[in-house]
Order: C-alpha cells, then structure tokens, then sequence
C-alpha cells in the first residue's frame, strides 16, 4: 500500500495584529491508499485548518510556515505550485460539514456536476460525462439519477443533499478525499447511511480519506487509524481500535471519560478549557489540565515518543513507560 | 443499505401547487400600476395626443376640463404658453422614465461588479473600493451634480452619468456585504476546491445568489432617481428644452402656481405617485425575496 498523502512537521500562522500565531504546530501525517484516518479533536484544535492547508483553502493570513504537504510525494503546500488548481478536484476532493449549503442552491445537481467534471476531464464527451455522472450517483446509493441530476438542491432531503456533494468530491476520481465533519450535522439515520457510503468508497475506488470529526466513537467504527490532536498539536496517533481501548496519552483517555455511557449519574468532563492560541509555548499545553502532570511536564519540550510502527504520543509519562524509545520525532504516524 | 436504496416519493413536489403568497400578490399590486404607466409613457407617440410642444398662445393658462373656463381639448388644462398638459406630462414620462432606467443600469452594473469584487477578492482591492464607497457616501449629491454639469454642460449623457456616479455606491455596499457571507459558503469553499476559476465562481455562482438583492436595490434607487432628476430639472440643471421630464415641467410652473396651480401640481402628483410605487414595489420584492423567507 503506498502513502497517498502525507504531511511533514507542517506548521500553520496566522498573522494577527499582534504579530503571527500558530493554529497547527509540527504535525505529521500519513494517510495510506484505501485507507481512512479519524483527525479528533474540539473545536478550535486546528483540525478544519490542517484540513483546509490541505486543500488549499486557508484564509489570506494563514499559511503554511514550515514543513510541507505532498501528494504521492509532490509537495502541493508551497505557494509556487503553479497548478494547485489541477491538483485540487482532480487529485483532492472535499465534503464539507452543511450539506444545505455545500451547494449552490439557484443551480439544478446535474449542472453543478458537470463543472466539476468539464473542468478536469475535458477529453469526456457529453455522453460520456452523463455516464460518469450517472455512475457517480448511483454509487452514492441513488437509484433514479435522471431525476436527482435535474433537481435543485432544495427538492432533496438532508441525506440526499450530503450523498450528492460527496459525489461532487469524488465526481474525478481524486486520490484522497477530506470529510469535514460530513456527518455532524445529520440525524443518525442519514449518518449511517453516509458513514457506510464512505466506508465502501475507500473499500471500491482505493480513496484514501482524512475525515476530522470530534466525535470518538465514530472514528473508531469507520477510521482505520486515529489521530487526537489537541491545542495545534497531534498528541496521539495509532490504529483506531488500539486508540480507544488502550488510550496512552491522559487526554486521549480524558476525553474517553468524557463520553456519557449508560447509567452514569454524571458526566465526566475535563477541568478548565483549551489554552488560547500563541506564538510559542513551552511544554505540554495539556499540562494545566492533567490530572497526572509533574512539574516538568510545563518546563521540558516534550518530544514525540512512538509506541508502535506507526503509532505514538506526544507525552512525558509515555515516554518514561516505553524504554526502548529516545523521544525521536522521525517518521511518526 | 436498504435505507439507500429507496425511491424518494416527494422530489419536486415543492414545485408544483404551489398558491401565490402574500408576498407575490403585493408585488403584482403595486408592479401593475407601475407597468401602466411606464407603458402609457413609452407608448405615448402613438397615443392621439397633441404635439406636447406645440404652443398656443391664446389658449395658455385653461384650467382642466371639469372647471369652469376647460376645455376637453386639452383635459388637464393648458401652461403658461398654451401647451397641452396631459400631453407633456406623458411625453415627459417618457424621458422622467427613460432616465431612470437608464441611470439605474448605469449605477447598477459598475456597483454590483465592484462590490462583487470587494466582497470576494478582500485585501487591498476591498480596502480601495470601500474608501471610494465612503468618499462616495460622503459628498452631497446635489453639489456633485452642480459642479459636473456646470463643468460639463447640460445634456442627457451627463445627466445620466451623474445619477449612476451617485447610485453605484449603493450597490457597491450592499452587494460587498453579501458577497463577504456568500463566499464562506461550503458550495463555494467546495467550487474553489474544485478548481473552478475565479471568475466563474463570481459570475456564475456568486452572481445569481446575489440576483434577489440587487434586483430590489435597483428598483428603489430608481425611485430616488426619478426624484433626482426632478431635482436637478427643477434646478435647471437637467432636461434641455424642447425635451420635457416632469421635474422641468414643475421648475416651469412654479411661476404660475398662484394663477394656475395645475401646471405645476400634475407633473408633482405624477412624481410623488410614481415615487411612491416604485418604493412599495420594491419593499415588496424584498419581502419576496427574503433570504429567511427562502427554503434552503
């Protein structure tokens, strides 16, 4: 299986009035072919914004600082990849989280396809950009795809709408697909349906997938692998199951806590709220809210400490508990 | 997968039945009005009327046919120099209407354009159209129109350059603004992802979504516009004789308006009701075309 998309030690500023912060520090990633990685995290972890560095869609003061983005090993993250355009929609297909508004809402479904397809594939004959299309949707689970090709967005269900635009990412066959929070906003029904659709896309086309999402226990049942990123940073990656049964970073395992479960009189939650975003730091930025934090924990630089070939955690304690390791940040994820 | 697989009974059903709202009845009762009169006004050569700038002077000064001393040869009376005054006042329409539509085009394509690129391209380019937005916003129309058009002399083109020189900066803001929301849009996020050109996002996606608002804006500037070039007329800084517009008509029969208040009340009532019209025509379309009122 080879690596479709990686990320090496990126580092994501914003710059603010008061000089530039950063939202994503030092994260790596690999994402292999056929392959779907689970990016957790809360609101404000800078999940959505490694997401959008990847497909390029970063508000005019953020930017990719240091580190690079490659697909299939050429780096797509420098500003002078001239044909960034090619490479998103053809290579990288994204669905974002509201499907009401992931399309244009004055623009009939077969319309909007057909761009996106037309402006990749300009070799199709008409005939064969209906075939494509027609193919397209009736793997998105559609049986009469005349019809939902000539409605507009607002003649269709929630569900539908969201399979629809996740046939526009997926319309020119790209090579990785990154899912923003695709399923949040469905009811649990429609999220399954959704969560399978994703599921035998990687299965049948090989699509490596990035889907971020803040919801745990979903990413264990679709993602093959986990990463947990907390504050900017990635603080624990590892297969999926691994992730969760055996959590190794403490706020891996706070946040697993923090799931209601049947019969619990009260919800665990973690003490205190994320640290706000900064130009630097020094330690652990979950030390203030560990409950197993030493006092070097917010003194040291905390290295990247791998547990396994292609799991780790960024973690003093996981550190102390692995003997073998030296705290090498080579190749983690 | 079985939930996948059925067939959706109801798509399209919102398409069909469906019952005019409150909303499309009031627009049709103040648009027919309007329709009439923009129609009488346009169609006015080929109405039996009298040559409006014919002048007899022995008949100047007859008041409307049903007071005492009219004549149903002229019904609305006749001015100072025995012209016919529903025959100006409809002719004048002709040109009060012409201007408007004109000028509001005239406004209305640099101001949507440039508001459309304020609100998507942001930066530098926002920051130059705003200011010019505000600088725009912050000189008083009639000292503007005076000095072109004492620089520049009086005629129907710079007339009509000076009303959209003050209309663009409306669009400009309003559209800008919409534009700033649109643009966070997932479909346009999904449309720049998809690699689709810039102008064809603005032009092709953008454009359309925005085709509501600027349609109502562009209906009521042309209520201000009608009022503007009343103003500037009634001046005499804008229709040239023999042309005739209701604000000329009414700078015309000020003189008279102890002796004979019709040739001066008519093309006023005609201004005001047009104005008027116009205005809760244009409430009413955005009321119809309100984003909440919308169901997507």
């Amino acid at each position: 299986m080879s690596t479709v998309l990686s990320a090496r030690s990126v580092t994501i500023e914003a710059a603010t009035g008061a000089g530039p912060v950063k939202l994503v520090h030092d994260v790596n990633l690999d994402i292999r072919e056929g392959e779907i990685l689970g990016l957790i995290g809360e609101s404000g972890s800078g999940k959505t914004t490694a997401a959008r560095a990847i497909v390029g869609l970063l508000e005019r003061n953020v930017r990719v600082s240091s580190g690079e983005i490659a697909l299939r090993g050429k780096t797509i993250s420098s500003p002078e990849v001239d044909d960034f355009r090619n490479v998103r929609g053809s290579e990288i297909g994204m669905v974002f989280q509201s499907a009401s508004m992931s399309l244009n809402p004055l623009m009939k479904v077969g319309k909007q396809l057909k761009e996106v397809v037309r402006r990749h594939q300009r070799h199709l004959s008409r005939q064969q950009i209906t075939e494509r299309l027609d193919q397209v949707l009736r793997q998105m689970g559609f049986t009469d795809p005349a019809r939902v090709l000539a409605s507009f967005p607002h003649q269709l269900s929630g569900g539908m709408r969201q399979r629809v635009s996740i046939a526009l990412a997926v319309v020119t066959n790209p090579a990785v697909v990154i899912a923003d929070e695709c399923t949040s906003a469905l009811d649990v029904t429609t999220q399954a349906e959704v969560v399978q659709l994703l599921r035998s896309l990687t299965t049948d086309s090989r699509t490596a997938m990035l889907f971020v999402t803040h919801d745990l226990m979903l990413a264990q049942d679709l993602c093959s692998r986990i990463a947990v990123m907390y504050a900017g940073q990635i603080i624990e990656t590892g297969d999926a199951r691994e992730v969760v049964s055996n959590p190794r970073h403490p706020y891996t395992r706070a946040l697993l806590a923090a799931i209601p479960t049947w019969g619990e009189e009260e919800i665990q939650g973690i003490e205190g709220s994320p640290p706000r975003v900064a130009a630097d730091w020094q330690g652990c930025r979950f030390a203030p809210r560990c409950p197993v934090a030493r006092d070097e924990c917010t003194r040291t630089r905390i290295g990247w400490t791998p547990t396994g070939t292609r799991s780790g955690a960024r973690c003093l304690i996981v550190e102390e508990e692995e003997p073998e390791s030296s705290g090498s940040m080579l190749d983690h994820v | 997968m079985s939930a996948l697989t059925r067939t959706p009974a109801t798509y399209g059903a919102g398409s069909k039945g469906r019952v005019p709202s409150r909303g499309t009845a009031s627009v049709i009762a103040f648009g027919a009005p309007l329709a009439c009169i923009a129609l009488i006004a346009l169609l006015a050569p080929l109405l039996p009327l009298s040559n409006p700038n014919a002048q007899v002077l022995s008949e100047a000064l007859r008041p409307p046919a049903w007071l005492e001393g009219g004549d149903w040869s002229s019904p609305l009376g006749t001015d100072q120099l025995g012209r016919d005054v529903l025959s100006r006042l409809v002719f004048g329409g002709q040109l009060t209407f012409v201007i408007a539509f004109t000028g509001m085009v005239a406004g209305a394509v640099p101001g949507i354009l440039l508001g459309l690129l304020a609100g998507y391209r942001r930066g530098w380019v926002d920051a130059v159209i705003s200011r010019l937005v505000e600088a725009q916003l912050a000189l008083p129309f009639i000292l503007v129109a005076i000095a072109i058009i004492a620089a520049n002399g009086r005629s129907l083109p710079i007339l009509v350059a000076v009303l959209a020189l003050v209309g663009w900066a409306q669009y400009a803001r309003v559209i800008r603004a919409e534009t700033l929301s649109l643009r966070e849009r997932p479909f346009v996020l999904g449309l720049r992802c998809a690699g689709v050109p810039t102008w064809r996002i603005m032009l092709g996606h953008l454009l359309p979504n925005l085709a509501g608002s600027a349609t109502v804006l562009a209906t009521l500037q042309m209520g201000t516009i009608v009022l503007a070039e009343s103003a500037l007329s009634f001046l005499g800084l804008g229709v040239v004789a023999p042309d005739i517009s209701w604000g000329a008509m009414l700078a015309e029969g000020r003189e008279q308006l102890t002796l004979a208040w019709w040739v001066a009340l008519l093309p006023g009532l005609a201004i005001t009701a047009v104005v008027l019209l116009v205005n809760l025509f244009g409430d009413a379309l955005r009321s119809r075309f309100d984003p909440k009122k919308r169901s997507f």
